[in-house]
This record gives structure tokens, sequence and C-alpha cells, in this order.
């Protein structure tokens, strides 16, 4: 006979011993309480137990006490290892088996019909029509806030708008300073490189200005400011939604476009070009740095740096970074007003938020190329 | 004017497949203190969502002061939205303004008066509801109940005749709460204010509400309407009287507000 015993909380023992009767066969022989103190070692000497010994009969007359968790281990002997529950007593019997169609019940309850992969398409297309339309409809209200604005120098709300350009640009100088810089440094010394073998490494100036200022510039700050201030306005917006502040101001009447979104996404597309010259002007310099550092004077890589970069590439570069700090704010904003209920909704609506602005930003910046292309800018 | 401030005419809300109310339909008449009340998911706060225009129901009509919130677009709703003043269970405060400039909001946004008017009108709200002390304090600098307050004086604004307060005592102290109690009496009193309240805070009901229905999610809509008082000695339905006696002698399964 195999014993396994462990002391209960109460002084009594919870034992599950494996016998075996003469016309019936294997047996286990549950004693002692089965409540949530003694059931873990009991289930794991069970299942050890009745490895060996599959269809045993239960015995189950010594059980002094019974919890949820003991019925859970009766439920499991019986539909894991096909013990035999016909020698429980009655009350037990009785209510192992609610518990099993307990158990049944809320299986089924909490099964849902699986969309099949066809079904899954469609509701993705859908979602992202919904999303499409939303974004469409959120740009229109921006712009006929943007429009009453121009209208009534009123709602500007010069104080909110200059202090979120102050956190969304100034404070953001250093990283954007840092990236650009260590950037440029990066494109110089590969770009050096290789132009050192066809010994053209004076043109990394050309380069440097041309991808800095045109390009990599205004993407790699537009990135910064989704992160930092994308994410941000999303997370203000979307605890304002939590908290019911926006319901609050609809039914004061007040629609939360000119309200909340319109200062924000004039800060962030006022902001976005000034960061981005500054970083341009980070990338450039170490480009420079990388040029004297291979012996070529300031005189001739600044030179070479003036004759290559035109107005031109300035003038499309601050461009695209207005439109890429629009985009990237206002979606911000409307991730932020998107955000459901709940404590996980603020950070899902930031993650969103940030996605979608590096997302909007790099298709906003394939058409600028497209365009640019076309029109031979 | 003889038309009942709120109208609630057959109203039912469902979220999905779930139908949470069916066929609601009651009268405010002006000047009443009315109280909503339920157990939790009974649906009085999407009823009250559905009141102030948050919320379109899926079948019914709700009429303020005679016209639809329901069908209302444009300036014909920004009108209705603006005939009442509602203060959130939670407060909704915005976090980023001080007391005052909160309880000026309203007045900044929705009227062309001068500055020092509309502080002179935001801070005699304060006063009312006694938050003067605490006006250039931020709502995450005061208490809870502070919050509330600031709330109610945010939508007393406007002076509106019509007033929707979800859970106004809840969690405060019984000295607060009693306070706010008799503030609310005073408003409908003294101006003739139309009140709303959803709650389940008993005390209060029996302190200040004239009339109200009782809601049940089981019943998915209205189990009694009355005065309080009375409906507490003598409604037809024993969950009823049960509910407004604080759950005393009713103990029958699924006697639980659901």
């Amino acid at each position: 006979m195999t014993r396994e015993g462990r002391g209960g909380g109460s002084g009594e023992e919870t034992t599950v011993e494996l016998g075996s009767a003469p016309d019936a066969g294997p047996v286990l022989t549950l004693a002692g309480p089965l409540d949530m103190a003694t059931v873990a070692r009991a289930w794991r000497d069970a299942d050890r137990l009745l490895g060996s010994a599959p269809g045993a009969a239960l015995d189950a007359r010594g059980v002094t006490s019974c919890d949820a968790a003991g019925l859970a281990l009766l439920d499991h002997l019986v539909t894991r290892h096909g013990a035999r529950p016909d020698g429980l007593p009655a009350p037990l019997a009785d209510r192992l088996s609610r518990f099993r169609d307990e158990r049944e019940a809320a299986a089924r309850s909490r099964r849902r019909p699986e969309a099949s992969f066809v079904e899954g398409l469609g509701a993705g297309a859908r979602g992202f029509g919904r999303d499409v339309a939303e974004q469409v409809a959120f740009l229109g209200a921006v712009v006929r806030a943007l429009g009453a604005a121009l209208r009534s120098p009123r709602l500007w709300r010069a104080s909110e708008t200059l202090g979120l350009a102050h956190r969304a640009g100034v404070e953001a100088l250093g990283i954007v300073g840092l990236i650009n810089f260590l950037l440029g440094l990066i494109i110089a010394f590969v770009g050096g490189d290789i132009l050192a073998r066809f010994g053209a490494q004076v043109f990394v100036a050309d380069a440097i200005g041309i991808v800095m200022v045109r390009e990599l510039g205004p993407i790699m700050t537009a990135i910064v400011v989704a992160g930092r201030s994308g994410s941000a306005f999303a997370a203000e917006l979307g605890t304002m939604r939590v908290n019911e502040e926006v319901d609050a101001l609809e039914t004061m009447g007040l629609a939360p476009v000119p309200l909340l979104v319109l200062p924000r996404v004039v800060a962030g597309t006022v902001a976005t070009p000034l960061l981005a010259l500054y970083g341009m002007l980070a990338g450039v310099s170490a480009g420079l740095l990388q040029m004297s550092l291979s012996g070529f004077p300031l005189a001739v890589s600044g030179g070479r740096l003036l004759e290559a970069m035109t107005i031109g590439h300035l003038v499309i570069g601050v461009a695209k970074s207005v439109v890429f700090g629009a985009l990237v704010s206002a979606v911000g904003c409307l991730r932020g007003l998107q955000a459901g209920r709940g404590p996980s909704a603020v950070g899902l609506a930031a993650t969103r938020a940030v996605v979608a602005g590096i997302v909007l930003v790099i298709v906003a910046d394939a058409v600028f190329a497209v365009v640019t292309t076309v029109l031979g800018v | 004017m003889s038309e009942a401030a709120v109208s609630v005419r057959d109203v039912s809300v469902s979220y999905g497949e779930s139908v949470v109310l069916s066929g609601v339909a009651f009268d405010v008449p002006r000047g009443e203190v009315f109280g909503i009340l339920g157990g939790s998911g009974s649906g009085k706060t999407s009823l009250l969502r559905c009141l102030v225009g948050l919320r379109k129901p899926s079948a019914g009509d709700i009429l303020l002061g005679g016209a639809s919130i329901v069908h209302a677009e444009g300036d014909e709703r920004l009108r209705l939205l603006r005939s009442f003043g509602m203060a959130f269970q939670g407060g909704a405060l915005l976090g980023n303004r001080t007391v005052l400039e909160n309880a000026r909001l309203p007045l900044d946004e929705l009227t062309d008066l001068p500055s020092e008017a509309r502080d002179a009108a935001a801070r005699e709200k304060l006063a009312l509801v006694g938050l003067t002390h605490a006006a250039d304090r931020l709502p995450s600098e005061i208490s809870g109940g502070m919050v509330k307050r600031a709330a109610l004086a945010r939508a007393l604004a406007l002076t509106p005749g019509l007033l929707f307060l979800d859970e106004p005592s809840a969690g405060l102290d019984p000295i607060t709460a009693a306070e706010l109690d008799a503030l609310i009496r005073r408003l409908s009193g003294e101006l003739g204010v139309t009140t709303v309240i959803v709650t389940h805070e008993l005390a209060s009901v029996f302190a200040i509400v004239d009339r109200a229905v009782v809601l049940r999610a089981e019943a998915k809509g209205i189990v009694a309407t009355g005065d309080p008082r009375e409906l507490r000695r003598s409604a037809s339905s024993e969950w009823v009287r049960s509910f407004l006696n604080r759950g005393a002698g009713f103990a029958g399964p699924g006697g639980g507000d659901g």
C-alpha cells in the first residue's frame, strides 16, 4: 500500500492512499480535509499514484471537509484519470455533479464562435476603413476650428499654445540635436569611406547637406516629436476621456477639437520645423566635423556644402517638417480622443499615437518624394 | 409654461445585443427635485447619458423643455446643451486648470462677458458651494468632496434652469453630503431649478427628492414611480420597498439588484 499524508491546518491529516479491493481492482482512498491548504499536495500525490492505476475507484468516505478546490481535485481525478466516482458519499457526489455542470456551463458561455480568416479580413478592412473615415472627419474638424480661429483671434488660446509649443519644442532640443548629430556623423563616416575609394571624399559635404536637410533631418525630428509629443497629446486627451472631462465639455456644448486639439496641433506644427532646422544644423555640423577630422579644412568642406545645398533643399526640408508636425500632433490628439474606458486605455492610446505618427510621417515623405520628383525640384 | 422640464418617452437603451433599458417613460415637472434610483447595473447612468445627449437611445425620444435632445442637430443641439448644467460623478474637472478656471470655463467659452464679470460670476458660484478658499487650487490638490462641489459650481456657472447630477453625494462624509443636499434643496426652492439626481444614497433621496423612478436591472426599466418616502412604505413591489429600506426584509433568491 502506498501512502502519502500531510497534516491539515486543523490538525487532521489529509491522506491519499492507493490500495486494492478484491473485487473492484485499485482503490484511491482520500481522507481528511480537502481544502485550499491541502489540495495542492494531494493533487500531486494522486497524480503520481494514479499514473500507474487508471480507472481506480474513489473512496472518499474519510473526507472530513471539501471546498471548491477539493471538488476541483475530485473532478480532475474523474476526468483526467478515469477514476470511478461511484463510491463517493451521496452529498459529495451531488456536489461534484453540480460542480461539473457549472464548470461546463461556464466553458460554454466563454466559448465564442471562432471567426474565419475571411471574416477576420473583412472585419480588419472595415476597421481600417472606419479609422480612415474618422481621420478624415477629424481633419475636417481641425481645419474648421482653424478657420474659426483665423476669424476670431481669441480662439488661438495663445498662452496655452505657447506652453504646449515650449514643451514640444524647447524641451526636445537636446534629444533632437543629439540624434541628428550622431546620424550626421554616421552618414559622414560611412559615406566618406565609400567616396574615398573613388577619391571623391570631398563630396561627403554634398551628401550630408542634401541627406540631412532634405530627408533625414525632418524625418528623425518628426519621429522624435511623435515619440515625445504625439504620445503625450494622446495620453493627455486619453486621460481626459477616461475621466469624463471630454464628456463634460460636450455636455456644456463645447467641442473638444477647438478647445483641446487646435492648441496642440498649432503647437506641434510650429515647433516641429523649428526643431528640424536645429536638427539639420546638428547633422550638417557633424558632417563637417568628420571632414575636418579627415583633413579637409573648413573652407573646403564648407564651400562644397554651400555649393551643393540650394535653397530649394532647405525649403523642401522645412515644408516637410511643417506637414510632419501637423500630422504627428493631429494623430496624437485623435488617438487620445478615441481612447476607450478602463485603466489600459491611456497607454494604448499613446502607443497607437506613436505608431500612427511614424507611419504617417513615412507615408507623407514618400508622397513628397514622388511629387518633388515629378515636379523636378 | 406647462410642459415638463424633462420628458422621457419610451426610451430604450442597448449595448450591442444586450438591452439595458426598455420602454422607460416619465416626466419631470419644472422646479422638482427628481431622483433616478436603482442598483448598480440598472441602467441609471446609461439613462442619464441619454438625458444629457452623450448617448442616443436605441428607441424613444427625450424632450428637454419641449425640444428633443435626441434629434437636435447643430445650433439647436448647442442651445439645448447649454440650457442645462451637468455634474459628473467624478467631477470631470479639467486637470490643468484651477477650481476657479474650471467654474469659469462655461462663461469663458460661451459668453462674451468681460473678464471681470466672468470672474465675479464664477466666484459667486464657488461661494454658493463653499469653495471660495480653494479657488486657486488645482483639482489634484483638493479633496474628492471639494472636486464634487467644484463640479457643481461649474454646472451652475450659466445659472441653468435644469441641473443633472450624477451621484452628487456619493463618497462624501455625512456632514458635507448633508450640506450639499441642503444646497440642492435651496437651489430648487429659491431659484426654481429643476434637478434630476441619479443616486443610490438613500439618505439624500429621502432628504431632497420630491419624486423618483426606481430602475431595476431584471426589469430593464422602471419598477416604481412616486414619492420615495411613500414608496418605501407602500410600493407594490417588495423589491422596491426593500431597496428603499436598505435591503431589510428581502432575502429571496435574485434579491440583489443584479
